[in-house]
């Protein structure tokens, strides 16, 4: 089997030579695969030039078919060989083939689409959707309860219903005493919330809203914002195969954003993520500091080398280039030499391709969730120690979801 | 049936070599409790099957098997009650020796001197028949050297031996480690098996986390002389290789982090 690949504007060509059964189906999935990878959504496969095709081959196309249908792309077979057609057709798969000339071309994007090339960032800005700037509440004192820990006093509910998100050390449970060794980091957004139970298990839970459902959060710190995103769009990388630090992301966004505080969620196909962990509740911490060293070894787990795998996240937070009370105990400074402050929690899971054109936050939330379990939860942080600092989360592609931020209210306890 | 109570042992103690290899470990296994041992190089998991077989004594603690405090009886005296098998296909029999004789040693084994079956047609025709279970084909080289079998054909026979008269423990350090994957994939089924049929109380030791799931009823993780980990129940059934794998990439951050490290989540983490 020989593959060439032709990139067109919004498609790539993959003109396959050869017999497409078992033992090659593998090969023609993984370059499918690395086609969605790179982030193109439509694949033609020209088939002109196979002549066989087993079932092995048939569970390729059927699978990418699916899978690219399921985030709005499309897979087609296009001029075939009368062979392979006549199987196309005998096992019901007439629709996915195309002749040359009406292949179907995918839609350009609508001309209300803006695209903003800032430095590495590309931004395609969808028209904004009207909402106002969006209210957000800071709770709870992080810096005592970490450098001492919390008392039952320090423990509020607060719930995360769609068009809210939130993020902070909280647990799910009935209150104080049933999460007191549990309390981790949480994560809200689009109507689900997931806690990671700080036990070593790396297993996120999580509630999604249904019916009269509210995910529900005991929470020891948080911030909490409510109301729909302002404005929207999708972020990539300008350089064909690189990706974006965290930090570089966040700037471009501080400069669409008119004002001097954000909201941010971000659904994005990641490479490397940088970010810590408890791994003991600071309920716990009976007095002492969390970050003491040695005693910090046993109470928080911390990314210290780069790993390659690509995954998906989810991310939400809060941006601002003016750390002012009540929102300055609540934000730590991006990296080294940026301006803004921020606190992000993302949640992480197994690689999908986000799906292009404009996307419904809670949609997107829900499908994700829906298709596989979330495998990490984690605070993000860069980690700019001279030697051994192994940089930023990096972010390869996905959509976002931006809101100014006016006020920021101090939660009642 | 075995009883470990915060046993300790430090190689070279006092000198600049001074290792704590096993730093306080308490284990309760259960008659007919299948537990297999994982860890990281080093952290103590030969020595604590070495403490329990008796190599050595232990500074501290206290060992009790089948109702005996065995913590100061010298090696040959446990080895009446604890069958074992090493890593090494080449230490648990005499190479020069044959298969029939090898196996007359372990039915001996445990027995005063003189004692035991002398190698007549019946006790050769009892070797055949248990040899035949291994389905090596050994059951008719009875008479042939045991050096000159395959480093899987002499793991099985060793297990066939530690495990011929039931021991109340059996020890396994590895014993498929050195072997090739089809061989430690025969040796680890016949384990199984011989386990199971006569519900042996055993250590484990392994670094395949597929056999750790696959095998046992309780998975242990070593650390540092330590207990890191004790699954069993329910969370030993949902255990997965991949969780297990994560628990080690969890022990390796935590090595990592030091008081550099430290300061960057103080000045980052809210
Ligand atoms: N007889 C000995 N004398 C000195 N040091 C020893 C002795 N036996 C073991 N050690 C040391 O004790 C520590 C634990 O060794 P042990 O062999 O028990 O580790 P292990 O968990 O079995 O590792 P591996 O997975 O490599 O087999 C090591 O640092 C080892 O060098
Ligand atoms: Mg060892």
């Amino acid at each position: 089997m020989e593959i060439q690949k032709v990139q067109q504007a919004e498609l790539v060509e993959l003109w396959l030579k050869g017999r497409l059964d078992a033992e090659w189906s593998e090969f023609v999935a993984s370059a499918i695969d690395e086609v969605i990878r790179a982030g193109c959504h439509h694949v033609e496969l020209h088939m002109g030039s196979v002549h066989y095709i087993s079932s092995a081959g048939i569970r390729v196309l059927v699978k990418h078919h699916r899978a690219l249908h399921g985030i709005r792309g499309s897979l087609s077979v296009v001029s075939p060989s009368e062979q392979v057609d006549g199987i196309l057709r005998m096992v019901g798969l007439a629709n996915i083939v195309k002749q040359a000339r009406q292949a179907a071309k995918p839609v350009a994007p609508a001309a209300t689409v803006r695209e903003v090339h800032d430095g590495a960032v590309v931004l395609e800005v969808q028209p904004s959707s009207g909402a106002t700037a969006m209210r957000v509440s800071v709770h709870g004192a992080p810096e005592r309860v970490l450098l001492g820990g919390a008392s039952a006093a320090d423990c509020r509910t607060l719930q995360f219903p769609a068009e809210t998100w939130g993020l902070g050390i909280g647990a799910m449970g009935s209150g104080y005493a049933d999460c007191e060794s549990r309390f981790g980091e949480f994560f809200a957004l689009g109507g689900a919330a997931a806690t990671l139970a700080p036990d070593g298990s790396q297993v996120p839970d999580y509630v999604l809203a249904a019916g009269s459902l509210q995910p529900t959060v005991q929470a020891l710190t948080a911030i909490r914002g409510t109301g729909r995103f302002q404005d929207h769009g999708r972020f990539r990388a300008s350089a064909e195969s690189g990706g974006l630090a965290l930090s570089e992301l966040l700037e471009s966004f501080a400069r669409q954003c008119s004002a001097p505080t954000f909201a941010v969620a971000l659904a994005a196909e990641t490479g490397c993520i940088v970010g810590a962990q408890l791994t003991r509740s600071p309920a716990l911490l009976g007095g002492s500091s969390l970050f003491e060293f040695p005693a910090v070894r046993d109470r928080m787990s911390f990314t210290t080398e780069r790993g390659t795998e690509r995954s998906t996240a989810l991310l939400c937070g809060i941006v601002t280039r003016e750390p002012s009370a009540p929102l300055r105990a609540h934000v730590r400074p991006v990296a080294e030499g940026s301006s803004l402050h921020a606190h992000i929690h993302a949640l992480v899971l197994p690689y999908r391709p986000v799906q292009q054109g404009a996307l419904d936050l809670g949609t997107a939330v829900r499908q994700f969730l829906e298709s596989a379990l979330p495998t990490s939860l984690l605070h993000l942080m860069a980690d700019d120690r001279p030697y051994e600092g192994i940089g930023q989360t990096e972010l390869f592609r996905g959509a976002y979801w931006l809101s100014p931020v006016e006020r920021i209210e101090e939660g009642l306890p | 049936m075995l009883e470990l109570r915060d046993v300790r042992r430090t190689f070279h103690p006092s000198t600049p070599n001074e290792v704590r290899a096993l730093q306080g470990v308490s284990i309760d296994l259960q008659p007919g409790s299948f537990l297999i041992i994982i860890g990281t190089n080093g952290s103590g998991k030969s020595t604590l099957l070495n403490a329990v077989a008796g190599t050595f004594f232990v500074d501290s603690g206290t060992i009790r098997l089948a109702g005996h405090d065995i913590t100061r009886w010298p090696e040959h005296r446990r080895a009446a009650l604890i069958g074992r098998v090493f890593q090494n296909p080449f230490s648990g029999t005499a190479p020069n020796m044959t298969i029939a004789e090898n196996l007359a040693l372990a039915a001996r084994r445990g027995q005063p001197r003189g004692f035991g079956p002398a190698l007549d047609r019946r006790v050769r025709q009892e070797f055949r028949d248990r040899i035949r279970t291994l389905n090596m084909g050994l059951e008719d080289r009875l008479d042939n050297a045991i050096g000159s079998l395959s480093g899987g054909q002499r793991q099985a026979l060793t297990l066939l031996m530690a495990t011929w008269r039931k021991p109340d423990l059996l020890l396994l350090d590895e014993h498929t480690a050195a072997l090739d994957p089809k061989s430690a994939d025969q040796v680890i089924r016949l384990t199984d098996e011989l386990i199971r049929r006569d519900r042996l109380t055993t250590l484990m030791v392994t670094h395949s986390m597929q056999q750790a799931v696959n095998l046992g009823d309780r998975i242990v993780m070593m650390h540092r002389g330590q207990i890191l980990h004790d699954l069993q129940g329910p969370d030993r059934s949902r255990a997965r290789p991949e969780d297990l794998l994560s628990r080690f990439e969890q022990v390796r951050r935590r090595e990592q982090m030091d008081a550099n490290v430290a300061a960057l989540l103080q000045r980052s983490y809210v």
